[in-house]
């Protein structure tokens, strides 16, 4: 199997096969764009992805290598949040920054399975909490004046038990 | 919460403790009878029961029309506009029923003499104030064959209530559900003064935590298992194309609180593409006039918007809420109609025929639901031209305007036209679908009975017809027609005969020898045929799995029982018409 080098912000350098890798979009793009051939031992930089977080974007891509590829973005597409799978709900039992960098890490890499299934991850987090709660959950600053709040809170109690 | 006691009403004030059963049903989504007809109908659900404690398929009971999967799967079936906002226990249908005497609702029974298990929301309400109160919600359950009076512990309100409406999942059933009575029980105020005091709300009214999944505020809470907190706010290191893709996920509720958050949420929950596909039906007990305000800046770009069981919390017609409501309604679906291809509007007391004029103005519309909508009889003259799937099931539509429509649909495929009781020349239809309308492939006026077997003959013409329910059409005619059928539709999979009085095997042979595709087929009630066509029927039908047999006399169950070891993976059905007395 085929390795490259990949390069985290802070010079770690990880050795892994081309096919987990290409997982990403943005490094498949890259190898093809430069014609790096995959013999040569030269290292992609990742200035965007720390160590620790590369760490887990490549624990998840190697355990999802073999996935079929994800469905085209349309409109028909499946906005469920309850098809998370039992390995990745595992694998995302981490803190919130965590969190919060592998989906920057997945956008920046377009890696859209990990992307989605942490959106989702984040999108359940929201589901059924007042808006207090949500900002206390993210630690969220209500910036609204009082007439604003109360102005917003109008436009949006309908779905309140009245 | 720690001072979260509840105390009883009648535990404060005189109040008379009675049971009583329905008075009156006022609106259900499903039914398996006509009009004027009594067998299996709603009505059946007023008064005392009958047939309880006995167990079986009797006309004297309310029957649902579908049951397990198979409706649903069907080509013609609504696909969901917005999966984002489903409901968990997955209500189908629902009735609401009213009774004599106000009270404080403490019990409710529910007589199921056929497979019970469907009640999945009990909700209560005074008839003259718009709340509903959620009394009891559960998943459907998987029951004995027997009857059972099915009484589910009740949230505690201190609430007045004469109307219940019930809701329905029968998805897992393995045939109809019937329903004999409904009693409630409860506390009726003895003087004016409890009574307002009560309507007031001023006897503190205190309500238990809710046992169960509340549907609508998603518990997933494994989800969100409390994660060590960021002391910054993660949200500002997302861009905002983040944000809205995390937003995409979110059903409306959750929508509408993240727009209270803060100036950026707010602005970035305003996002049209968030608003493509709406679905109002899950939340039908909180649509008023404020969320159709609250839609109305946010559907300029909408394609699908499910209205239905949108009644706006009310029974009564003559209150001025409701003019405002349909003028709402009226302006939502005229924001929407340079975009709108999907619009469902089922059980909606307020289409009419001013709603129906903005409906025939969305020229993009391809799919139009409107079931069990009875206060329009004339369809205006401007019509759609795009429809691909019409359901005007259970609705008052009569012939011209139909046959106007189905001249202006070339590209339409699924017709339901199922108790449609004002079209009296159902073979016109059928003639003007055979010039007009050649992709069609899902036709069913079941229980609509003015087709004769010219009528049926026609079928043959519609060479890409898959789906045809003709169930209860035919009972006053000769039946003919099969020949042609089976010569011409050889792409049919579903085939619906029930009471096709006087059908033979001779008639029905040509059919299960040239349709291999069938997967369906109901022969319910027809008396003539023999085991010889079932067999042929099982052994021939490669892809069969569901063949109704149910009050075919000629049959024997022993036959069946053989039948169901020798196929099992045909669902063979057979109703039950023995009475079986319950031991408890």
């Amino acid at each position: 199997m085929p390795q490259i080098k990949l390069q985290s912000s802070d010079g770690e350098v990880f050795p892994i096969d081309v096919d987990v890798a290409k997982c990403s979009v943005t490094i498949k793009t890259m190898l093809e764009d430069l014609g790096m051939d995959e013999e040569e031992e030269e290292v992609v930089p990742l200035p965007n992805v720390n160590s620790a977080i590369l760490r887990k974007v490549l624990h998840w891509a190697t355990f999802h290598k073999d996935d079929p590829p994800p469905p085209e973005d349309d409109e028909n597409k499946e906005k469920r949040t309850d098809d998370i799978s039992s390995w990745d709900a595992d694998f995302l039992k981490v803190d919130q920054g965590t969190l919060f960098e592998l989906i920057l890490a997945a956008n920046y890499l377009d890696i859209k399975g990990l992307l989605d299934v942490t959106c989702k991850t984040v999108a359940n987090m929201i589901k059924g909490k007042a808006p207090e709660e949500i900002r206390k959950t993210f630690n969220i600053k209500n910036d609204f004046t009082a007439s604003e709040e109360d102005q917003v809170r109008k436009e949006n109690e309908w779905c309140e038990e009245k | 919460m720690a001072n979260n006691t509840f105390i009883p009403v009648e535990n404060v004030f005189k109040m008379r403790y009675l049971e009583q059963f329905v008075h009156k049903v006022v609106h259900c989504s499903s039914r398996y009878s006509n009009q004027r007809n009594y067998s299996y109908s709603p009505i059946n659900l007023v008064g005392k029961y009958v047939k309880y404690p006995s167990y079986g398929d009797s006309p004297e009971a309310y029957f649902l029309r579908s049951y397990g999967k198979w409706w649903k799967d069907s080509i013609a079936a609504q696909k969901e506009y917005r999966p984002q906002d489903f409901d968990l226990l997955g209500a189908e249908d629902f009735i609401v029923v009213e009774f004599d005497c106000i009270v404080v609702p403490r019990e409710i029974f529910i007589y199921e003499i056929y497979h019970p298990g469907a009640v999945i929301r009990i909700w209560g309400r005074l008839r003259k104030d718009k709340k509903w109160y959620l009394l009891w919600e559960g998943f459907p359950q998987k029951c004995a064959a027997r009857s059972r009076k099915f009484s589910p512990p009740l949230r505690k309100y201190n609430c007045l209530i004469n109307l219940l409406r019930i809701e329905f999942n029968q998805n897992h059933l393995d045939y109809h559900t019937a329903i004999d009575a409904v009693l409630l029980s409860g506390y009726e105020p003895e003087t004016e003064i409890t009574y307002e005091l009560i309507k007031n709300g001023l006897t503190q009214v205190r309500t238990e935590k809710p046992i169960g999944p509340t549907v609508n505020d998603f518990e997933l809470s494994d989800c969100d298992t409390d994660k060590p907190k960021c002391s910054r706010d993660v949200f500002s290191m997302l861009p905002d194309e983040i944000i809205l893709n995390i937003f995409q996920y979110l059903d409306l509720k959750s929508l509408s609180r993240c727009a209270q958050v803060n100036s950026r949420w707010n602005k970035l929950s305003q996002d049209q593409t968030l608003y493509q596909n709406i679905n109002l039906k899950i939340y039908w007990y909180l649509v008023d006039v404020n969320t159709l305000e609250y839609l109305l800046n946010k559907i300029k770009n909408i394609k699908k918007l499910d209205l239905s069981w949108c009644n706006e919390y009310q029974c009564d017609f003559s209150t001025r809420l409701h003019y405002d409501y349909h003028n709402k309604l009226q302006s939502v679906i005229e924001t929407a109609s340079k975009t709108l291809t999907h619009l469902s509007m089922n059980d909606n007391y307020f289409v009419d025929y001013d709603i129906l004029n903005e409906i025939s103005k969305c020229k993009e519309l391809v799919d139009l639901r409107l079931h069990h909508t009875f206060n329009w009889i004339r369809w205006p003259k401007d019509v759609l031209t795009k429809l691909v799937s019409l359901d005007l099931s259970m609705t008052n539509i009569i012939d011209q305007d139909l046959i106007q429509i189905l001249i202006a649909n070339p590209n339409l495929e699924h017709l339901v036209l199922d108790l449609c009781e004002q079209i009296i020349d159902m073979d016109f239809v059928v003639e003007t679908v055979i010039n007009f309308n050649k992709k069609l492939k899902a036709w069913s006026s079941w229980k609509t009975m003015s087709i004769t077997s010219e009528g049926v003959r026609k079928f043959g013409l519609c060479n890409n017809l898959e789906e045809l329910d003709l169930g209860w059409c035919l009972m006053n005619h000769v039946p003919d027609g099969l020949a042609e059928i089976a010569q011409g539709c050889r792409k049919l999979r579903r085939l619906i005969l029930s009471e096709w009085r006087g059908i033979s095997d001779q008639l029905l042979m040509p059919l299960i020898l040239s349709c291999k595709e069938l997967t369906q087929i109901d022969l319910i009630g027809i008396k003539n045929i023999t085991s010889e066509l079932c067999e042929k029927a099982l052994y021939l039908l490669p892809k069969l799995r569901l063949l109704d047999l149910s009050f075919c006399d000629g049959i024997r169950q022993e036959e069946v029982e053989i039948w169901r070891q020798q196929y099992p993976h045909i669902t063979i059905q057979r109703s039950c018409v023995y009475l079986y007395q319950n031991l408890n």
